[in-house]
């Protein structure tokens, strides 16, 4: 009996002490929920997107998050995180999204997973409303602000009007928003086009096998050729 | 042609170096063993003395093995390359012979090399300082590769490991079954073969342990420490695995270990030969499970 509580005590120790000292324990915060977000990052205007999102471990798995944080004027910073598999697995459809917003100068805040720059659209500080052709009114930002687009990753993507007013009643109700048609969020095609996801990653096919397998039929050529 | 000369000269300064330092060790010997202060110097006559020989020529080997690893760096120049290797080496010689001094004061504190070598020819102190003398250059050998030239880095990995060895040594008589001075003091070959096996499994641990990349002293020491723990977990699994597999009868009367009845001393010498043997196996199969398993980037840092 002693020798097996001498044993257990053993396992904890090395557990114990393995977390303790961990790269990833340390170097990457957790953050539990969005709740945390207010404390968390700081700045303002601030916008904080979701650009990945994967799971590392075989028995036991850890949950990350990738962040994009763009805070004022400086240059996005991408932010590693640990996190709960509860929110992980909430937020997997919101990839590409805006997951927490702080409005410039309020202190106000705000956690609805909104398609990324929704901060800035309608803030004529950074842009205007301009009319197309068709008649269409879409939000441009000022010269100042001519990368924004790039940093939130829209392509071609122009917010229009209707845009901006259907994503302000899904803000009031708390409710995610992925673009009118659907252009944001994990399926979204623009978020496609610019954001990896991690967690997708096919599972080992046979197709799969055949290549992994292919290597240990690998024999070196018998003498290298001149090019 | 030339580069070709300059390496040979090196190995013949190297040739020589080493025979050098097995001089210097005859000197060394009346310091570690002073009431054989004239020993060494003396006609030696391994025929009637065979302990003895063991005992000096696993030295030899051991010092040979601590200059197994030795890197001549050339980029500075021939008499950089030789100066650096000299420093070196007569650091790791004197630190070898000071480990061998601490080790065999913290085991063998209750005998004497002149009584129980020269006067007893007691094969069993014998075979365990041959074990020391082996297995604490296989140790300095990882230390040296491991403090990279660094010095300071060199005394401190010295001490740590002779740390743990210390602390290691001290555990056979919680480990084994075989009480060590009763044994010993009986000739006891068993006892002999028991802690050989006990002492390099240990030594593979340890340097299994030790042999990390040196960046960060805390980190070092981090990981040291967890590999060790790891390993106290891995071995007595280890350990009863072996004797599930091969159904070992882990057993041996105390009376049979106590008598110094020639009918038990075959018994012993059995018990002691498979408590070394299971030990040994137990602890280079956990360096295999904690030195060499190669995750790749399945799980990152951060």
């Amino acid at each position: 009996m002693n020798k097996i509580s001498l044993y257990v005590l053993l396992i904890l120790i090395y557990l114990g002490l393995s977390k303790s000292f961990s790269p990833s324990e340390q170097r990457t915060p957790y953050i539990i929920n969005e709740k945390v977000y207010a404390n968390f990052f700081t700045g303002s205007p601030l916008s904080v997107m979701l650009v990945d999102s994967f799971q590392t471990g075989f028995l036991i798995k850890t949950y990350f998050q990738k962040y994009k944080v763009f805070v004022g004027f400086k240059s996005p910073e991408i932010v590693t995180v640990r996190t709960s598999p509860e929110f992980w697995r909430k937020n997997l459809k919101n990839v590409g999204l805006s997951l927490f917003r702080r409005y410039e100068g309020k202190n106000q805040t705000s956690t609805t997973p909104l398609p990324p720059g929704s901060l800035y659209i309608g803030n004529l500080a950074f842009g205007s409303w301009h009319y197309l052709d068709s008649g269409e009114k879409v939000w441009r930002f000022h010269r100042a602000y001519r990368h924004f687009p790039k940093i939130f990753a829209w392509n071609e993507f122009q917010p229009s009007f209707d845009f901006f007013e259907r994503m302000k009643i899904h803000l009031q109700h708390q409710q995610p928003f992925y673009g009118l048609n659907n252009e944001f969020g994990e399926d979204g095609s623009i978020t496609k086009l610019s954001f990896t996801n991690s967690h997708d990653k096919t599972p080992v096919g046979r197709s799969k096998i055949s290549i992994h397998l292919k290597k240990f039929f690998d024999v070196p050529q018998w003498k290298k050729t001149a090019n | 042609m030339n580069e070709l000369f300059d390496k040979l000269i090196l190995r013949i300064v190297f040739t020589f170096f080493i025979l050098g330092l097995l001089y210097l060790y005859k000197y060394a010997h009346s310091f570690l063993y002073p009431s054989t202060r004239q020993q060494l110097f003396k006609r030696f006559f391994p025929i009637k003395n065979s302990p003895d020989t063991l005992i000096l020529l696993s030295r030899v080997v051991g010092i040979g093995i601590i200059f197994s690893q030795f890197y001549f760096f050339m980029s500075e120049g021939f008499l950089y390359a030789l100066l650096d290797f000299f420093l070196e080496a007569a650091i790791g010689f004197v630190i070898y012979l000071a480990s061998i001094y601490i080790l065999e004061s913290i085991v063998l504190f209750n005998f004497e090399y002149q009584d129980e070598v020269l006067k007893r020819k007691n094969y069993a102190y014998s075979i365990i300082s041959l074990s020391h003398a082996i297995g604490l250059a296989y140790v300095l050998k990882t230390v040296l590769a491991v403090a990279n030239h660094s010095i300071i880095m060199l005394i401190f990995l010295w001490l740590f490991s002779i740390v743990l060895i210390g602390f290691a040594t001290k555990s056979y008589s919680i480990i084994s079954k075989l009480p060590f001075n009763r044994l010993l003091v009986q000739k006891n070959l068993g006892l002999a073969f028991s802690y050989l096996g006990f002492l390099w499994g240990w030594i593979l641990i340890i340097s299994s342990s030790i042999n990390n990349e040196l960046v960060e002293i805390r980190w070092f020491s981090i990981q040291v420490i967890l590999k060790i723990v790891l390993s106290l977990i891995i071995i007595p699994i280890f350990r009863k695995g072996l004797q599930v597999i091969f159904k070992f009868h882990d057993e041996v009367e105390r009376e049979i270990v106590i008598d110094n009845k020639p009918e038990n001393l075959e018994k012993t010498l059995g018990y002691g030969i498979y408590e070394g043997s299971t030990f040994f196996a137990s602890c280079f199969l956990t360096t295999v499970i904690t030195g060499h398993i190669n995750f790749g980037t399945f799980y990152p840092v951060f």
